[in-house]
């Protein structure tokens, strides 16, 4: 059953993540207002949101992305760790990137203040990159560690993934908020701890389609599949559209 | 009457990147200074004599400036009087990040023709001491130099007791309490502040719009107080490695 899964038997529409009820209109979060307009898309790089609780991954999946996407795609990162360097801290020493393209933004105590309602000093992370590095294609913004109703606000990113996991048991998904039910890719990792923590991940499955909308999920195990194959397909989607 | 334009400008709701910069709160809690409600009192009257009082008098400067119509290098000589009061290079980094946020708010907050004004008057600050920023937002609103200066106290004041809360948990009511308390302090020190403007102007011109005492020795005459240990402070905080505030 879960090498199934890591293969992505339960990935949802992988290929359409933008439009992902099947028709070619925009809907209201996967297109949020203003991404056409002035200051679109199309005259910076892409910027791409990762949220999530505590220790589901947020790190290690920017780190995946990194490695599996920097070969041909010019990236920058904005961390927004609880404690200022440790995550940018942690990237720059895996050598994912060259230091200079990670910024790190303190957040007062307050992650989800940094990413929703007061979003300057990540805006001037992410312009400053975008100053210093001319070739850059994509932006990724990781939260803070902070909990089921954090998200990012789209003034700030375009698209955005909520990353949990399965060791908190197979409920999480059930219990909703913005990020399971809203995020424009639900990412539920460490699938290969399932067995362990007794989490049914058809249960993880049926519940966050339920509440998603025809949005997709992945499943991913970054410890067994550390390149991640699937979000940065989805990633690569993002930038193409 | 404050336009509601004007008062959501001023709201601390309002997103300029305020609520992660903590007034040196964090440090000094980090150095066991201010421990408590009373401690922190004591902290926020002596930032309101010091940094709160050049933040004051630089913002109803600037408020008059723009009412005035300063040109762009009587902006930069406004800045520059400001950088020469603020002596800790951390603070200064704070200061410019948060007038540059503040600056976005103008922008989102302003109509398109206002926003036009500050534009030609600002080409050689991109990113402006915050007092600036604030001043000129406020007159700009419909907001005298006089409230600009209230406003620039109490902020002082309030980012500390809002930080302080978070970082020790203290009773939100209590610590508002004490900053509304510090009203008489905030009063004495706005009238100082603009007592000089007047006299500045009435010197130099009086009713007429003209900033031509802006070119005067009323820049060299502002506020230039500070408390060495806090500015210290300051660039020891930057250095940090766990902190959960920019400045």
């Amino acid at each position: 059953m879960l090498p199934r899964l890591h293969g992505g038997a339960l990935v949802r529409r992988p290929s359409a993540p933008s439009h992902n009820d099947g028709t070619d209109h925009g809907h209201q979060f996967s297109d949020p207002p203003g991404m056409d307009g002035a200051g679109s898309r199309r005259d910076r790089p892409v910027r791409i949101g990762i949220g999530g609780p505590v220790g589901s991954g947020k790190t290690a999946l920017v780190a995946a992305l990194c490695r599996s996407l920097s070969g041909d795609v010019s990236i920058g990162v904005v961390t927004n760790d609880i404690y200022t360097e440790e995550d940018a801290e942690f990237l720059r020493r895996s050598g994912v990137l060259p230091a200079e393209r990670i910024k790190a933004v303190q957040t007062g105590a307050c992650p989800h203040t940094a990413i929703r309602d007061d979003i300057s000093a990540n805006l001037d992370a992410v312009e400053a990159l975008e100053q210093e590095h001319p070739d850059l294609q994509l932006v990724l913004v990781e939260s803070g560690g902070d909990n089921l109703t954090a998200t990012f606000s789209y003034g700030l990113v375009d698209k955005q993934i909520f990353v949990i996991d399965v060791s908190g048991g197979d409920k999480v998904p059930r219990k909703g908020g913005p990020g399971v039910t809203r995020s424009d890719l639900l990412v539920i990792n460490k699938t290969d701890l399932a067995p362990m923590v007794g989490a049914d991940l058809s249960v993880m499955d049926r519940d966050a389609m339920a509440l998603r909308d025809g949005r997709p999920l992945l499943f991913t195990s970054l410890a067994q599949m550390p390149n991640v194959p699937t979000v940065s397909q989805w990633v690569r989607l993002c930038m193409a559209h | 009457m404050p336009s509601p334009r004007l008062l959501l400008f001023l709201d601390s709701r309002s997103p300029a990147g305020a609520h992660s910069h903590s007034q040196g709160v964090e440090v000094a809690v980090g150095q066991g200074l201010i421990v408590d409600l009373p401690t922190l009192t004591d902290y926020c009257r002596g930032r309101l004599r010091t940094a709160g009082a050049v933040s004051a008098a630089f913002a109803a400067t600037s408020a008059q400036a723009f009412l005035d119509g300063a040109d762009a290098v009587q902006w930069l000589a406004i800045d520059t009087e400001l950088e020469a009061r603020t002596p800790s290079a951390a603070t200064r980094v704070a200061s410019r990040a948060l007038g540059k946020g503040l600056r976005r708010l103008l922008k989102a907050t302003a109509s398109t023709e206002e926003w036009g004004e500050v534009e030609r008057a600002w080409p050689l600050l991109a990113a402006p001491h915050q007092p600036l920023v604030l001043g000129a937002g406020c007159a700009m609103l419909g907001g005298s130099p006089d409230l600009a200066a209230r406003a620039a106290a109490l902020s002082v004041c309030s980012a500390a007791s809002s930080a302080a809360i978070r970082l020790l948990g203290l009773d939100p009511y209590a610590a508002h309490r004490m900053v509304a308390d510090l009203e008489a302090d905030i009063t004495t020190l706005c009238r100082e502040v603009t007592s000089l403007l007047s006299l500045y102007r009435a010197e130099y011109g009086g009713i007429a719009k003209t900033s031509v005492w802006l070119e005067s020795e009323y820049l060299a005459r502002l506020c230039s107080n500070s408390a060495p240990a806090v500015e210290i402070l300051a660039d020891v905080h930057a250095r940090e490695e766990m902190r959960l505030f920019a400045s």
